[in-house]
């Protein structure tokens, strides 16, 4: 049984050194460093660039999101000339098909579910014109845009219950070096807010009037998958009802393709084998590996 | 940019300049206990430092609310456990695909060998005493705050307290 005689110190019912909370001190004290001289300053700086950006982008609207979220990073117009991803020869209608065949469907993810059918060409103008908004972004739409000559397959597919989502895009790359790519300029510093903005923006477009503002929010990582795995967490605040909205958007290379997924997370934590978030990434890995032997 | 843009960020710009009073004492007293914790449960003082200054960027953009919490330093801390456990997730997920770059050695001194003895067997406890060792030792949290952090009973922290001073204990004893 153990007791507090104070704040930091236990006395407990077993032997122990004598000298251990003499250690503990130290070693916490080993631990711990002053604020650097500039942090303050860095952190105010870096904070005012992210609220800037976001209040930059809130415009109008609504929710449901998840419409022009389909459209994220995926349009296949405006090519890039100088995209960095290495196009090689490949059989594009064998990996379109492979694509439309390895997407998430609501039989994975239990009852309730529902095909949510948002993939329109509106939703594709939004997202161009947001990511046209996003000039400081150009380096990692350019990056990160399928197009004709640098994918090989894409396709997408929403799901929703209630205000739930679970979206996924997949891409497959002409090889995994092009996949690698992508991924490399998904870990920059500056893609997260590039998105978060243009999320923003595109959905300001769409739903006039929702004034949506997202930052990111922190939240659990997935449990590692594939070959990479990139995710952060999103909360979405719409300004015209003011309801907030959790999101985790995670990429995940596996071989030569990239699986994109924005998830609502459910109480079960992002990293639970039970949650949503797992499970819906569970399932397009899954389908992904039983399509890619047919090729 | 149309004007009324223009006139939020201005406002917002106003508002920034207020704030960033009380969040630079804010960070002053909050960091050295954020830097622990996050270098307990990392091993690596560059890590920590970027996990904490990540959580203070976050704890500046949603400042307003964030300093109307009761206890603030709480928050920061749930954000940086968090971010601790991304960060080892990512790290293991790494360490299967790619060579982990080497970083530069610190010219400064390091811990002493039974400081180190005692982190590393803290970092082999379960997560949950592994969490609660490093907010203890290294924040210099109370029970009662490493319950709120972690979201578990008071009762449940003060016994992953005594049973990892009596593994932390045998393992040194060697």
């Amino acid at each position: 049984m153990a007791t507090e005689s104070e704040n930091r110190r236990f006395d407990i019912d077993v032997e122990a050194p004598a000298d251990f909370d003499e250690l503990a001190a130290r070693a916490g004290a080993a631990m711990r460093r002053p604020a650097p001289e500039h942090g303050v300053e860095d952190a105010v700086r870096r904070g005012q660039r992210r609220r800037v950006v976001t209040a930059l982008a809130a415009g109008g609207v609504t929710i449901v999101l998840v419409v022009v979220g389909v459209a994220v990073l995926r349009d296949s117009s405006d090519t890039a000339p100088d995209s960095p991803v290495v196009t090689t020869p490949v059989d594009h209608d064998g990996d379109s098909t492979i694509a439309r065949a390895a997407l998430i469907s609501v039989d994975q993810l239990g009852p309730g579910w529902s095909p949510e059918a948002v993939v329109t060409p509106t939703a594709w103008e939004d997202w161009r014109a947001a990511t046209g908004a996003q000039p400081e972004c150009a380096d990692y739409t350019a990056a990160t845009q399928p197009t004709e000559a640098t994918a090989a397959g894409a396709a997408a597919s929403y799901i929703n219950l209630q205000n739930q989502i679970a979206g996924e895009d997949l891409t497959i790359y002409p090889s995994k070096d092009a996949a690698s790519r992508v991924m490399d300029a998904l870990d920059a510093d500056g893609f997260e807010p590039c998105f978060l903005a243009t999320w923003d923006t595109a959905n300001a477009i769409g739903f006039p009037g929702s004034k949506p503002t997202t930052t990111s929010f922190n939240l659990a990582a997935p449990l590692p998958h594939g070959d990479r795995q990139i995710d952060f967490g999103m909360e979405t605040i719409t300004g015209n009802d003011s309801r907030t909205r959790l999101y985790h958007a995670i990429w995940i290379q596996v071989g030569r393709s990239i699986i994109r997924i924005i998830v609502s997370p459910d109480g079960l934590g992002s990293d639970s084998p039970a949650g949503q978030t797992e499970k819906s990434i569970a399932a397009a890995i899954d389908l992904l590996n039983a399509a890619l032997p047919a090729r | 940019m149309g004007t009324d843009a223009i006139a939020r960020i201005e406002l917002m710009s106003t508002d920034l300049i207020t704030l960033s009073w009380d969040f630079e004492g804010f960070y002053r007293l909050e960091y050295p206990g954020l830097v622990g914790v996050a270098a307990a449960l990392t091993g690596d003082f560059h890590d920590a430092e970027d996990l904490v200054q990540e959580t203070m960027v976050k704890a500046f953009v949603h400042w307003r609310r964030v300093s109307r919490l009761e206890r603030p330093g709480g928050w920061c801390h749930r954000v940086l456990v968090n971010g601790c456990r991304s960060l080892l997730r990512r790290r293991r997920t790494e360490q299967r695909f790619w060579a982990r770059s080497r970083r530069e050695e610190r010219s400064t001194p390091g811990p002493s060998a039974d400081v180190l003895a005692f982190w590393s067997l803290v970092r082999d406890l379960p997560s949950r005493p592994r969490m609660v060792m490093a907010l203890h030792i290294a924040g210099e949290r109370t029970m009662a705050e490493i319950a709120a952090i972690l979201g578990e009973p008071e009762g449940t922290v003060r016994s992953d307290v005594a049973r990892a001073r009596v593994v932390i204990t045998e393992g040194l004893r060697g």
